[in-house]
């Protein structure tokens, strides 16, 4: 493995960014995820928040684990300048609010799911088995977050207001972060068909659009809002305490 | 080139009596009856240890993985001990009868190979899913009509019945714990 700091150099077609921008996704999202655990409308809520973040940091975990040994996996997470960070925009949001969160996860795992598809048949080392893995695991989030997505905007005609007002600040995030920055160079690393990827979003979008269609909900394009980036506060917060003794931890 | 030992059948079985002391971190019960030890093979003083984690983020699986080496390789004879992670998905279908009765007397249900649940306190299969997420990644929340408790259930992850590959370079990367000799104080 190269050293952190060049992870953002690395040359077309390497397999190394891929997996790192998979990995900060799931890493990001996990963070959130545990973090706002607590803030839920329902107990119930907030102990499937904490579960799914443990799950998201786990599956970075071994993403990571792919190219990196422990101690690099560590560094990685802890040490890596952000703009070494090869996260998607839509992880790099952190959600102060509960709707917010609910399109951010949904169109979070609607997407991982359809590009899990893609990656599970993934020919580089290791990637297949465990995007299958994932797969099984992150079922139990898809499905917690449609039944939510569902039962708030039927709830009421201002709950759905609500949460419509929340997909059109997340879907052009959702929409901007579902490819990699080379999705070509990505199949190829991965062993994938050309264009692959590329399908498997427009596939994900026209199923999106249809599935919130019939909740009342539209997804409308737009720029990405500015200050969507969130990642130095998000860092700032997971480093918090391991910057009282980096290493020891 | 030196050629490989054949595989010592005798020492695998020493090995696997080994492994079902070493107990789940996380579960009242041995990592053989909850059905994560898919392989041994033991070739001259090597060991291999192949193992599928009940949950990818499950926590307690470097010390599982941790507590496998040390306790195989204090068996005479056995001086290293690789343990490789397959993918291919834990079910409840792999939980012992021993594995079960060890489950149930903590509260907790593993599902039979087709996915039916039976309460771990009274063994009525009346019973319904409370939420599926409990108070530790691999567990969902039940509830028991006939007896009235509620109960934990693990998770099942083998939603086809599709058999996890045994053999063959490890499918899953080691779980990323922390490093050798532990977490030193701040």
């Amino acid at each position: 493995m190269r050293p952190a700091s060049a992870v953002a150099e690395a040359a077309d077609g390497d397999l190394e960014p891929t997996l790192t921008w998979l990995a900060d996704d799931e890493l990001l999202t996990g963070h959130v995820l545990t973090s706002v655990a607590g803030w839920g409308p329902e107990l119930e809520i907030n102990v499937a928040m904490s579960s799914m973040g443990q799950d998201e940091i786990g599956h970075a975990r071994r993403l990571y684990g792919l190219f990196a040994d422990a101690g690099q996996a560590e560094r990685l997470v802890y040490e890596r300048p952000a703009a070494a960070f090869r996260a998607g925009l839509l992880a790099r949001t952190y959600p102060r609010e509960w709707e917010l969160l609910l399109a951010r996860q949904y169109l979070f795992e609607t997407a991982a799911d359809a590009r899990a598809a893609v990656l599970a048949r993934a020919t580089a080392a290791g990637v297949a088995a465990l995007m299958a893995e994932m797969a099984h695991e992150e079922r139990y989030h898809l499905d917690f977050w449609r039944t939510w997505l569902a039962t708030t905007s039927r709830r009421s005609d201002a709950a759905r207001a609500r949460v419509q007002r929340a997909l059109d600040r997340m879907w052009p995030l959702a929409a901007a972060s579902f490819l990699p920055e080379r999705p070509g160079a990505a199949e190829r690393a991965l062993g994938l068909p050309e264009g692959a990827l590329s399908r498997a979003r427009r596939e994900w979008a026209s199923a999106e659009r249809e599935a919130c269609q019939r909740l009342g909900l539209s997804l409308c394009d737009g720029p990405p809002e500015a200050g969507a980036d969130q990642l130095g506060a998000m860092l700032d917060e997971m480093r918090d305490v391991y910057q009282t003794a980096p290493g020891s931890w | 080139m030196s050629a490989v030992p054949p595989p010592d059948r005798a020492r695998e079985r020493e090995v696997m009596r080994a492994l079902a002391a070493v107990e789940d971190p996380e579960l009242p019960v041995s990592i053989v009856d909850l059905g994560m030890v898919r392989a041994v093979t033991v070739r001259g003083s090597r060991a291999v240890v192949e193992l599928v984690p009940t949950f990818l983020a499950c926590p307690a699986l470097w010390m599982v993985e941790s507590e496998v080496r040390r306790s195989v390789t204090a068996l005479p004879g056995v001086a290293e001990c690789e343990v490789a992670w397959r993918a291919g998905g834990w079910s409840g279908a792999d939980v012992t009868e021993a594995g079960r009765r060890a489950l149930a007397g903590a509260g907790l249900a593993a599902p039979a190979a087709g996915g039916e649940v039976a309460c771990p306190f009274c063994g009525s299969p009346d019973v319904r899913p409370a939420s599926p997420f409990g108070s530790a990644v691999c567990r969902s929340a039940a509830y028991c009509d006939r007896c009235r408790t509620p109960f934990e259930v693990l998770k099942d992850k083998r939603s086809t019945g599709g058999a996890a590959p045994v053999s063959g370079a490890p499918d899953v990367p080691a779980p990323v714990g922390p490093p050798a000799g532990g977490h030193p104080a701040p």
